[in-house]
């Protein structure tokens, strides 16, 4: 088999609670021991609701935020070893997309300073080359060279997608974790940058890490799902497995949850109670149980482990 | 029978320095009683603009011209003092970001028993255990708890529920849901979707429900409106236009969404993006997108025409006898 590209083992991300007067109040347990392989060319994707942990283990992963405890094995090298220095090199290789194409271009610069920032940090090409790089990477994007001079304002969301995506590719990196790329846009600009992101996988052999809560966009896209819940990954499947035959009561019910564009589709859902407990004070054992509609003794007292079901389908739940 | 509420030519406008932008340009609809209308459509087509109009909700400075028909009366025509007896009480509105709709500084139960006091004429007493009972039948846990709270200690899923409940205090005719679910994690909006159907089920509200997702509005409408920049594209009943689009947008739209039911190698997207106010192209709006558009759609505007199957549509295609 293939080596994989990354491997992230036991990932952990903690922050300070609430400060008061007695000093800090206890950890936030943002990720709570993620593993996750992806391998060259494929798209993995982790879907989960607002809080459980998927933008932030994105984040720690090209260490943007640096994890608690964990290992991050790119190409085989434990990226969490490299010092500031050698990290920003590294970087050269995984990149990032992020949601709001409104908050990450600078707005007092135009799209070719832009475009061309990481090809300075990274000292690539004579200024004469780095222009014929930009030109080439905008109209790769499907915008034109006219634009190179116009600043973020000038632009719509799907288009400013575009340029945060190019911004991303001119690198010509590894892989690329996309952080709710299409999900501040339109549904028929998300299809267009859908097909983009596509396409360019197929051309530049790109490795996609997709974070989203959008189920259905997820199984458009992935080939791999992870799913998880409160800073734990509880199923991770092909996607075929994964939404035809999804084992975790979590994945079920959020499955279920979906409004389906069919008015002759039954609903039948499974209704969670309640919200999603904080992950200041997750629950005892498994950290689903108080919502879970199948919960037995064992399952508040302990905490299951990922475990292989299916060739490829991995769960943690006691009962499966 | 009258509906229950009826639009008619509802144009709304601003005037900027250099010209006049028309944000909403003479939509017409009807609210039977009962029934549960959708509004689709993307950012910028002028559907939450349609719905704060109907509520006078809007600036002093935006033109709204056209009729609002409520029971017989006009709404645009009413002042300011008669408006404020119908909102919150024959009709009612949620809105999208229950963050922002709720007062920070007054408890839970203080907002919900004001329309209670000013609306029905209830005591403090009276009203505070009224508003307890509104948040049991909106599923919230501990009531009377929840009641002395404020919004910042409560969830996104328990505001929108306090919402509700403060919409259907004073037993609506007419809930106004400006993408309820909007900003809400899956299974929350699952819950707050049934909420809204028990709602309607027990009080016979009707709902104009406004969203941009195609999936709320096949579980949750009977009738559908797609609006486009600013007009009603198409309206139809739910399960024939979804059964059957017709308009080159609306079948556009739901080609470009991904299904969590099957899989599909590559999504049709709609090229180019909504034009803005003051591009409008002269002809139909969305012929620069349209990959049916003839020599006609860009001279000539079209008009809403009946397509059969009980759908109107705004689109050359479906008014053969009547191009120039």
């Amino acid at each position: 088999m293939t080596q994989p590209l990354l491997m992230v083992r036991s990932l952990k991300k903690h922050f300070p609670g609430k400060s008061g007067f007695w000093g800090n109040q206890g950890v936030v347990r943002a990720v709570d021991g993620v593993d996750l392989t992806v391998y060259p060319g494929e798209t993995v994707s982790i879907v989960g609701e607002s809080g459980c942990g998927k933008s932030t283990t994105g984040r720690c992963i090209l260490r943007l935020l640096e994890p608690t405890e964990g290992e991050i094995l790119f190409q085989g090298k434990d990226i969490l070893k490299l010092n500031e220095e050698q990290m920003r090199g590294m970087r050269r290789n995984m990149q990032i997309v992020f949601q709001d194409p409104f908050a990450s271009l600078n707005p007092r610069k135009t799209i070719g300073q832009i475009l061309a920032d990481p090809l300075i940090v990274h000292g690539i090409g004579t200024a004469a080359e780095r222009k014929k790089q930009v030109e080439e990477m905008i109209e790769i994007v499907g915008l034109t060279k006219q634009h190179l001079d116009r600043y973020p304002h000038e632009f719509s969301g799907g288009q400013r997608q575009r340029i945060g995506i190019a911004r991303a590719l001119i690198l010509k990196p590894k892989l690329v974790i996309a952080d709710e790329p299409v999900s501040a846009l339109d549904v028929s600009i998300q299809a267009q940058i859908l097909n983009l992101m596509q396409d360019l996988q197929k051309e530049f052999q790109l490795t996609y890490l997709f974070i989203s809560h959008d189920l259905s966009v997820v199984r458009h896209i992935s080939d791999r799902v992870a799913v998880m819940y409160l800073g734990k990954v509880v199923e991770v499947a092909d996607k075929k497995s994964l939404y035809e035959n999804p084992v975790h009561p979590y994945t079920r019910a959020l499955l279920s949850a979906v409004p389906v564009p069919d008015p002759e589709h039954k609903v039948e859902r499974i209704l969670l109670e309640g919200d999603l407990p904080s992950p200041a004070n997750p629950p005892t054992g498994c950290t689903f149980h108080p919502r879970c509609p199948v919960c037995v003794e064992m399952c508040k007292k302990e905490i299951p482990a990922l475990k292989e079901k299916a060739a490829g389908h991995f769960v943690s739940c006691h009962l499966e | 029978m009258a509906p229950l509420l009826e639009i008619k030519d509802l144009t709304t406008s601003i005037t900027s320095a250099k010209n006049k932008l028309t944000i909403v340009g003479g939509i017409s609809i009807t609210l039977e009683a009962g029934e549960t209308l959708g509004v689709v459509g993307e950012s910028g087509c002028g559907k939450s603009v349609t719905s704060l109009s109907v509520m006078r909700l809007l600036d002093k400075k935006v033109e709204i011209s056209g009729n609002v028909l409520f029971e017989g009366a006009d709404l645009l025509a009413l002042s300011e003092k008669e408006m404020q007896k119908l909102r919150g009480n024959q009709i009612a509105m949620i809105f999208q970001e229950p963050m922002t709709s709720l007062n920070p500084l007054h408890t839970i139960g203080k907002q919900i028993a004001e329309p209670l006091i000013r609306h029905q004429g209830l005591s403090k007493r009276e009203a505070k255990e009224r508003a307890t009972q509104l948040l049991r039948q909106v599923g919230i846990p501990r009531p009377a708890e929840i009641c002395s709270e404020y919004p910042h200690q409560l969830s996104g899923g328990m505001r929108q529920r306090v919402m509700i409940a403060m919409a259907m205090a004073c037993n609506p005719k007419v809930l106004i849901a400006d993408e309820p679910t909007t900003a809400l994690d899956v299974t929350i909006q699952a819950q707050i979707l049934e909420l809204m159907k028990k709602v309607k089920r027990e009080q016979g509200t009707a709902i104009l429900l406004i969203t941009h997702d195609l999936g709320v509005v096949a579980e949750m409408c009977d009738r559908v409106i797609v609006m486009y920049a600013g007009q009603i594209v198409e309206e139809a009943d739910v399960r024939s236009l979804f059964r059957d689009p017709k308009h080159p947008y609306t079948v556009g739209l739901m080609k470009s969404m991904p299904d969590v039911k099957s899989e599909q190698e590559r999504l049709e997207s709609i090229p180019g993006a909504v034009p803005l106010l003051h591009e409008m192209p002269g002809g139909c709006r969305f012929a620069p997108r349209c990959s049916k558009a003839m020599d006609i759609c860009h001279r000539q505007a079209p008009e809403l025409h009946a397509a059969g199957d009980g759908h109107r549509c705004r689109c050359w295609l479906y008014a053969e006898g009547e191009k120039k």
